[in-house]
């Protein structure tokens, strides 16, 4: 083998060497990070939310009044009768419009109810993260959970 | 220029090529050294504000002892009242700024103060408690927000809150 030959070689294996390297980099800088923390975080205090919510009184001004948002769900939604009157409109809209959850209210018979109305998440790349189903009525039963729609990542 | 020069001087080169790589190399090396650092940063402030905001909720200074989540109107306004210069709390809430908000039922958008805890209106004349006041000169801080229940035991009632810590980072 000639000398130019040879040099030849050397210079494509340290362009070689140098491309492997700028791969490799490229992997860990454009590797997408998962904060499973923030996940967590964001699980807890949309659980906390929805067990602080159904212990909530509506009412601040009257003693003897000690309705909860618990009580008005259970009289409003089996029959649907004053519902948007008494909770959905005064209460839950006031709460979550312009926030980042979703209220999923189920009954049984019947469909779930979301608050504020709408399907999915605003963003459809949003990650969601659903928490369990509190019950707060055994029969007929009704359950309430929160889904929280986060940025995209 | 003879073969000998021109050997030596691309020597030279290789040399001084090589060189150059290597330079940009630590530099990537540290940087990113650097930013991880600086995540991983951010990352245990976050967790600490996290650590804070579950050890706020259970303080016997704040707590409404029955219920998990739970805060008391009036642990607040008597932790108001002893908080003032306290080196304890200087040290344990460090440079943070905590404040309760209620969210609902709605009240008027006004401080908890002394004067307003003790007026009959009480909660509906104000809408949040400042708990403590960081005594800091940096400006870049993360806002954590959590959902708590609020107990006003003068009438035995619960109102919908949000916890905010603001958390002062260099």
């Amino acid at each position: 083998m000639k000398k130019g030959q040879i040099e030849i070689i050397g210079l494509a294996v340290i362009i070689i060497i140098l491309a492997v390297s700028l791969i490799i980099a490229l992997f860990f800088i454009l590797k997408p990070k998962i904060n499973v923390l923030e996940d967590q975080r964001q699980s807890i205090r949309a659980s906390s939310l929805l067990n602080t919510l159904i212990e909530t009184n509506t009412n601040l001004t009257d003693k003897n009044n000690k309705t909860t948002i618990k009580d008005l769900l259970i009289a409003c939604y089996p029959n649907q009768q004053n519902c948007e009157k008494n909770i959905k409109e005064p209460i839950l809209n006031k709460i979550f419009n312009n926030t980042e959850y979703i209220l999923i209210i189920k009954q049984d018979p019947g469909g779930p109810i979301k608050i504020p109305n709408k399907d999915d998440c605003q963003n459809p790349r949003a990650d969601k993260i659903n928490t369990d189903p509190i019950v707060i009525q055994a029969t007929p039963r009704m359950t309430i959970s929160l889904t929280l729609c986060s940025p995209e990542r | 220029m003879k073969k000998g020069q021109i050997e030596y001087m691309e020597t030279i080169f290789v040399l001084l090529i090589l060189t150059i790589i290597i330079f940009i190399g630590v530099i990537l090396i540290y940087s990113f050294y650097s930013k991880s650092l600086n995540e991983k940063g951010e990352e245990f402030t976050d967790i600490d504000a996290v650590i804070l905001t579950s050890s706020i909720i259970a303080m016997p200074e704040f707590t409404c002892g029955k219920n998990t989540n739970c805060i008391d109107a009036l642990n607040i306004w008597a932790f108001q009242q002893t908080i003032h210069n306290n080196p304890h709390y200087k040290a344990f809430f460090n440079d943070k700024d905590i404040t309760l908000e209620i969210i609902y039922p709605t009240t008027t958008k006004k401080e908890c103060t002394d004067i307003e805890v003790k007026q009959e209106g009480f909660p509906q004349n104000c809408n949040y408690f400042i708990l403590y006041k960081a005594t800091t000169t940096k400006k870049n801080r993360e806002i954590i927000q959590t959902p708590v229940q609020l107990y006003i035991p003068s009438l035995n009632k619960r109102a919908l809150g949000i916890l905010n810590i603001i958390v002062y980072k260099p």
